[in-house]
């Protein structure tokens, strides 16, 4: 473990820029590709053929710059919050019927309640202020509906998600005071907390209780007058209890008496602080710092230096696509000194990431084995949320049926099927295609394209399409290759080869002898869709 | 509803004449059906009788059933409990004071599952599945409950619990989307070209992560066809309902399509295990459980596959919950949760009629001499690990490769 420590300490003198770095295992993607990715990653969708031709002048920094700024940027922020906070789960101890609400809002209930707590993360990271505010703020982000069923008061009079204050008495604390957080990890009332306490650990210290080493032997757990002196000398349960129960004790505000009552869950409650210390007979503190009241609880998470390693770790874990390693200790400190050096500001944390070889992979070197050959993520799947907002830019889709966002839930919806995860009983999206996902990306590229060239035959705008007219466009013409040559930069920011245009045209021809130009167009870009190049990146 | 009835497939099928070649899978392999009961059952409604105990709150109106060999909790409300263990005792395996380690569900619910509290672990079901000695066109059908997956996701097949792979298979999805699918001969020039795009694509790389995909992507894609081959002959449409389910479960294994197949139990109506208040209904779900499982083992043991013996004689059937609950009742009737549970083993492979493992007066597991599967204090105390690594020698698997907890070889025939 040391030695982990003394690796995770040293910062060797190493300057990670873009394309050049002695300790890559892998050559980085080319511009175009680079973009592609960063586009991705940043806003949820494909780069347009105007900032592709853009980072050909060398004008990829700037174009970050942009992306930071774009509004969409924010958004995707919430999805990457869900891989780390899995909040957007699709049942909670509430529902719509208990706060006796028409069944439409059914779903949107149960996505607000889940995404208060990343939209809140989402607004600070978004914005310049430092990531520690996180864990500090007088507010939280609310929509309508959450407005209307819990104590909150707008803040801020435009814009669907905005700042709100609870109205019930919490402290401050941010993400750390929302209703949605502990909606999704609630405790029991007989845990008193505890597991909440563990789960403040995990998602903001990056420190698993679980992986210390554990016995149940005690009989006194059966004997409630002993249970918290015995908590408290055993050996067994000190390791963990002596740190877990003080943290448990400052969290008595949101601890319900009854788990499925609208009133319990709805409001903080002021009154209930000091029942920690009396159930748990321990004083609220943190790692041995006195919490004299839960306001304090924020800003000594935010002090925990671990806090902001932990941020460093998981966000480049999610943009890497693959878990930290040992090997990687020295790159997530640098990564992490430049996250302090930008007084904890997001954006740069973002920026140095996709910065390090390891973010722009593009192909494996030659002389690694295959093993670590495999273990560089030169390839990653786009995640569902991704999915959704590349097919809406380029076809318009909009998959709601029945009020339910079809690819952000699964009691009716495809989310996990597509490969995406529920937070609860899968909790990472998919590495690899598997059959449902294949299957789903079938439908959804065969609806796109049909959604794409309805309208294009319609007369509507379709920018995917660049203006070409293909009711006019020959196969063997000219404009048709030059049509094929842009689309496939615009969906994978790649030319093709002369022999998949000739392919296209073949398969175009076919199908158009076969049915109609129409069907032919549909069945192309439907095609197009469904290649790896498009649902990998 | 399916659209083929399972009896008339069963009734054709020994003719051989319904299952395409693509279909078939190795018959004689070990197959693997898991029903888990998330949310905790009470280990002490069927398990773990400890009347003596007067630190231990059992339920009025039971008393200390024995069948075959096993005691458990006999109640008369629970016909269904005693019905199983005297029918089918004799190819049980009970698994008494397991350790899950947590009592925090998501955490439980990934150690029982894997045995790990690490998010880039694989569950048994994935693990067996990956190791089918056939190529089986879904390996790993996931109907409901937990699925955790890292480097075998690509086993896995996602059913969805309303039913939403047989609407992408059969293109209604496409109807929720308001478009029309395309005519059948486009559609199958589509996946055709699609087809050789996908061997392209793959002749174009030749390591690393992306042939990995590229791999895996063709390997999905075959099996994608296979699938939608068979769509006309097996409605492969899920429910929230554990009979419904369980059938499908009998269509999948006479298919052979599946070497895994994981169901959760919500318990009766959706109520779900983790009864906080209400105990009671923990009776209420052990009861339905129990029924449809009998259902279940009779269709298993009376159905034979392609090579003429029962499907139960090649299917090992294991029921889990994540963690047990709490000896005491708590003031609204309910019970807390509690890191010691039961499992159980039927069918396939196991040592039947007897019970391995002990619950203490405190409710606590005792050590178990994992040979002889009799208590001992020089023994192992049982865990996650101990269960998912006999499983995994049940499928002839080196589990050292994947858990570090050997077998519990007392439960292996």
């Amino acid at each position: 473990m040391l030695c982990l420590m003394l690796l995770a300490c040293g910062s060797p003198e190493e300057n990670i820029t873009v394309y050049q770095n002695p300790t890559a295992q892998s050559t980085p993607l080319d511009d175009a590709a680079l973009l592609r990715r960063i586009s991705l990653d940043l806003r949820g969708t494909l780069p347009s053929l105007e900032e592709l031709q853009s980072v050909e002048s060398g004008g990829l920094e700037e174009q970050i710059e942009r992306y930071l700024q774009d509004p969409l940027h924010e958004e995707r922020l919430v999805h990457i919050f869900n891989q780390w906070f899995k909040t957007k789960v699709d049942h909670y101890n509430l529902s719509y019927r208990d706060y006796h609400l028409p069944e439409e809002l059914e779903y949107p209930l149960i996505r607000a309640s889940g995404e208060e707590p990343l939209r809140l993360l989402a607004s600070i990271a978004a914005s310049d202020r430092p990531w520690t505010d996180s864990l500090a703020v007088n507010y939280t982000v609310s929509n309508e509906l959450l407005q209307t069923i819990w104590p909150l008061s707008f803040l801020e009079s435009e814009g669907v998600w905005r700042k709100a204050a609870y109205t019930d008495g919490r402290p401050p604390g941010g993400v750390l005071m929302t209703n949605g957080l502990w909606w999704r990890y609630y405790t029991t009332p007989n845990n008193y907390s505890r597991s909440r306490a563990m789960v403040l650990s995990e998602l903001f210290l990056c420190e698993n209780y679980l992986h210390r080493p554990i016995k149940f032997s005690a009989p006194a757990l059966l004997d409630r007058e002993s249970l918290n002196e015995f908590i408290r000398t055993d050996p067994a349960c000190i390791g963990c209890h002596s740190t877990l129960d003080p943290i448990a004790a400052s969290l008595f505000g949101f601890w319900w008496f009854d788990l499925y009552d609208t009133a319990e869950l709805s409001r903080y409650h002021p009154e209930r602080e000091h029942l920690g210390a009396y159930y748990l007979e321990q004083e609220p503190a943190w790692f041995g710092t006195p919490i004299s009241s839960p306001a304090d609880l924020g800003p000594l998470v935010a002090a925990d230096p671990r806090f902001t390693k932990c941020t460093a770790k998981r966000i480049t874990e999610i943009l890497w696509h693959r878990q930290i390693e040992v090997e990687d200790f020295e790159h997530l400190q640098i990564i992490h000194d430049a996250f302090e050096a930008s007084e904890w500001n997001f954006a740069s944390l973002l920026k140095k990431i996709m910065q390090t070889h390891r973010y722009q992979a593009g192909a494996p070197l030659e002389t690694l084995s295959d093993e670590e050959a495999r273990k560089q993520s030169t390839h990653r799947l786009l995640s569902v949320d991704q999915l959704q907002s590349v097919l809406s830019q380029i076809g318009g889709l909009d998959w709601t049926y029945e009020g339910f966002d079809q690819f952000q839930n699964d009691i009716i919806g495809y989310r996990i099927l597509l490969g995406g995860f529920d937070g609860v009983l899968t909790q990472a999206p998919a590495k690899n295609p598997n059959i449902s996902q294949q299957i789903a990306i079938k439908r959804l590229a065969q609806a796109t394209a049909k959604i794409i060239i309805d309208q294009h035959w319609n007369e509507q705008p379709v920018p995917i399409l660049q203006g070409y007219n293909l009711q006019e466009l020959r196969s063997d013409s000219e404009d048709f290759s030059a049509f094929l040559m842009r689309l496939h930069l615009q969906l994978y920011a790649q030319e093709p080869t002369p022999e998949r245009i000739e392919l296209d045209r073949l398969y175009w021809e076919e199908i158009a002898s076969q049915s109609d130009e129409k069907q032919a167009w549909i069945s192309l870009i439907s095609l197009s869709i469904r290649d790896p190049l498009f649902w990998t990146y | 509803m399916h659209l083929f009835s399972r009896r008339n497939f069963l009734r054709l099928s020994t003719s051989g004449l319904l299952l395409p070649k693509s279909a078939l899978a190795d018959a004689d392999e070990r197959k693997f059906v898991f029903i888990f009961c998330q949310g905790g059952w009470d280990q002490c409604y069927f398990a773990a009788p400890l009347f003596d105990s007067s630190l231990v709150d059992m339920e009025g109106n039971v008393q200390l059933g024995t069948a075959n060999d096993i005691p458990f909790v006999d109640s008369s409300y629970r016909p269904s409990v005693r019905d199983f263990f005297e029918t089918y005792g004799n190819r049980t395996c009970l698994i008494n004071g397991f350790e899950s380690r947590s009592v925090a569900h998501d955490i439980c619910l990934r150690l029982v599952s894997t045995g790990k509290s690490l998010s880039n672990s694989d569950d048994w079901p994935s693990i067996i599945a990956a190791h089918a000695t056939s190529n089986p066109i879904m390996p790993f059908v996931s109907i409901s409950g937990p699925t955790y997956t890292s480097r075998y996701d690509s086993t896995v097949v996602r059913v969805g619990s309303s039913g939403q792979l047989s609407k992408l298979l059969s293109g209604s999805t496409l109807n929720e989307l308001g478009v029309t699918p395309p005519p059948a001969d486009i559609e199958a020039l589509e996946d055709r070209w699609m087809s050789d795009l996908l061997e392209q694509r793959r002749s174009q790389v030749f390591r690393g992560r992306a042939m990995e995909i590229m791999e895996k992507a063709v390997t999905a894609d075959e099996r994608r066809e296979r699938l939608e081959e068979l769509q006309s002959e097996l409605s492969i449409s899920a429910s929230t309902n554990l009979k419904e389910n369980l059938n499908l479960c009998v269509d999948l294994l006479q298919f052979g399509s599946s070497r895994s197949i994981m169901i959760g139990y919500q318990g009766y109506q959706d109520l779900g295990w983790d009864t906080h208040a209400a105990n009671h209904l923990q009776g209420i779900h052990l009861e339905n459980l129990f029924s449809d499982l009998n259902d279940f083992l009779y269709e298993l043991k009376n159905t034979t596959t392609i090579s003429g013996s029962s499907l139960l004689d090649n299917t090992t059937v294991v029921l889990l919950s994540e963690m047990g609950r709490f000896p005491q009742v708590n003031s609204r009737g309910g019970k807390e949760h509690w890191t010691f549970t039961s499992a159980i083993f039927i069918g396939s492979g196991i040592r039947g009629g007897q019970s391995i493992g002990l619950y203490n007066d405190y409710c606590f597991g005792e050590p178990v001499d994992l040979q002889t599967g009799h208590p001992s204090s020089q023994g192992t105390a049982l865990l996650p690990g101990h269960i998912g690594a006999t499983l995994l020698k049940l499928a002839d698997i080196d589990s050292q490769e994947y858990i570090s907890e050997p077998p519990i070889e007392a439960a292996i025939l």
